[in-house]
């Protein structure tokens, strides 16, 4: 039993240094875009955010294919929410997501094709 | 052409021996804590050969396995396993073959259909939950007839391209059986046979298992795994075993996996089996794998050089020509950042050094939000840093700012790993 309880602690102690911040926003429509001079259909897109070496990112898959990653725009914030923040922004230039963690806005902007 | 050779007689020593079960199926030991993904699946067919020396037994345990990703978080997977003695040497078949009970692989026939399910919680932690029903009735058996269950806590390093490593560990509760029935069963096969005195028969099992694999090779990983079951409330004198699995995996394809292992048994203290052996699967997975394709470069033939005659001519004294560094702001804010009081103390020194030198400031911005916003904010950044250079000694007359908002962008705007470095305020020597 006390194996048993040490394996258990051990397993503990070592997931909170390596645990790293992940969270699936579930499918999210988008607009036509483009990142980096490719463009992208419109459609259902399933939108993962994941921390990595202390930047944000938005990882996107279509059919379960990875499609792209853009870093995250991180500004701080002490108004929290729930949920996901969807907008497109003025002139249609942008499709936004926001989502709030760790007294963050975590944005993803994603410019829309013209 | 050296490595070609080295991996061929690795794999032609692996042949006899191995393969460890290993996989991201959420139903081998090697489990990783990251979900295979949604829609993805791996399927695996593998043959494991034990070699139990003491028992002069060789067992062959062929398996088919899939593991299919329900969601990001959620995986299920399922095995079915089929034991094949290869060699029952001199002992009886009748007793080896008709024990209803046997919990170990030393009979002919299916064996389990596992099921599992795992939970990813992080990429680095899941939980796994698992079922092992026999598959065969008690006359015939090749297994205990009583489903058993259990489950682990898995525990990995993030999934890279060099490898992984990972830790788990488990329990599993074996199905019980009825005792009288047991010891009546093995005193009429088996006149030596020494009646258990304890109060289980199959013990309880705590799983521990450690193990990764690193890439050695554009195609080859070398995997490894020590993997520790301890067996609780045991009638026999068995109480700790320690498997150890060390073999290759080549990369087929992008999606085509071969694993080669050696297996050998280092601590099973019920003093009757010295364990070895190995194995090898194939593994189909629909997560294709980076593979570096070989790039043929041409050489090209050096350009005869030639030299041309340079007048010397009488050089001027010139001073330094004055380059300023950009300094960069966050999202939406003019606030000096630490790195850019840093940069712009050095230009305040250089200014400092030339009192003739008039400077602009020009405020810059990203995309993000309307034309009049970020004029306005482009002023205020470039504003920011006039304020600091005139609090740091400069003469606030020999600086210009102004504003261009989003319209001179230096970068791409359409991704945020470039976009951020329009967010800036650049210095440029005024003419004049």
């Amino acid at each position: 039993m006390k194996k048993i309880a040490l394996l258990i602690i051990l397993v503990f102690v070592l997931t909170f240094f390596l645990f790293s911040y992940e969270r699936n926003l579930g499918y999210i429509y988008f607009p036509s875009f483009i990142q980096k001079d490719t463009p992208h259909n419109k459609g259902m897109y399933k939108v993962i955010v994941k921390e990595e070496d202390g930047n944000y990112y938005f990882y996107l898959y279509k059919k379960g294919n990875f499609v792209l990653k853009e870093m995250a725009v991180v500004k701080p914030c002490n108004k929290p929410f729930k949920g996901v923040r969807k907008a497109i922004l003025k002139g249609k230039e942008y499709f936004r997501i926001q989502i709030y963690h760790n007294n963050n806005l975590i944005m993803g902007y994603f410019e829309l094709k013209q | 052409m050296r490595r070609s050779v080295v991996l061929f007689v690795v794999l032609l020593l692996a042949i006899p021996l191995i393969s460890s079960e290993y996989g991201n199926s959420g139903l081998f030991h090697l489990f990783y804590a990251n979900s295979i993904g949604s829609g993805n699946y791996i399927l695996t067919l593998g043959l494991d050969n034990l070699d139990r020396e003491k028992q002069d037994i060789d067992i062959n345990d062929f398996y088919l396995s899939l593991g299919y990703g329900l969601s990001d978080k959620v995986e299920i997977g399922a095995r079915l396993n089929f034991w094949r003695r290869v060699d029952p040497d001199n002992l009886n078949d009748t007793y080896y073959n008709g024990t209803p009970y046997a919990h170990s692989p030393f009979y002919e026939g299916l064996g389990y259909a596992d099921f599992g399910i795992k939970f990813s919680i992080s990429k680095n932690f899941a939980i796994r939950g698992f079922v092992e029903m026999p598959l065969s009735s008690k006359e015939t058996a090749t297994t205990t007839t009583k489903p058993a269950f259990g489950g682990n806590l898995i525990l990995s390093t993030n999934q890279t391209k060099s490898g992984i490593l990972t830790l788990n560990v488990g329990y599993k509760h074996n199905g019980k059986i009825d005792k009288t029935e047991y010891v009546n069963f093995m005193n009429t096969n088996l006149s030596t046979f020494v009646t258990p005195t304890g109060t289980e028969i199959i013990s309880d099992e705590i799983l521990a298992g450690a193990g990764g694999k690193l890439r050695i090779a554009n195609r080859v990983y070398t995997i490894g795994e020590l993997y520790y079951t301890g067996y609780l409330n045991s009638d026999t004198e068995q109480k700790n075993n320690l498997d150890l699995a060390v073999g290759f995996q080549f990369l087929l394809s992008e999606k085509v996996k071969v694993n080669i292992a050696y297996k050998k048994n280092l601590l099973f203290n019920d003093g009757l089996a010295s364990t070895q052996g190995g194995a090898i699967s194939i593994v189909y997975t629909s997560i294709p794998e980076e593979i570096k394709k070989k790039v043929v470069v041409k050489k090209e033939e050096p350009k005869p050089v030639i030299k041309k005659e340079v007048k010397k001519e009488v050089v001027k004294p010139v001073l330094t020509p004055l380059i300023f560094k950009d300094t960069y702001f966050a999202f939406d804010s003019y606030e000096l950042t630490d790195e850019a009081k840093t940069i712009l103390l050095k230009e305040v020194e250089k200014l400092k050094e030339r009192k003739d030198v008039k400077i602009i400031i020009e405020g810059h911005t990203c995309n993000i939000g309307t034309n009049a916003y970020n004029l306005a904010l482009g002023e205020k950044r470039a504003q920011a840093v006039k304020d600091f250079m005139v609090s740091n000694g400069i003469d606030p007359s020999r600086i210009d700012i102004i504003s261009y908002g989003e319209e001179r962008p230096a970068f791409d705007n359409s991704t945020e790993e470039t976009r951020r470095f329009n967010r800036r305020a650049h210095i440029k020597k005024k003419n004049g």
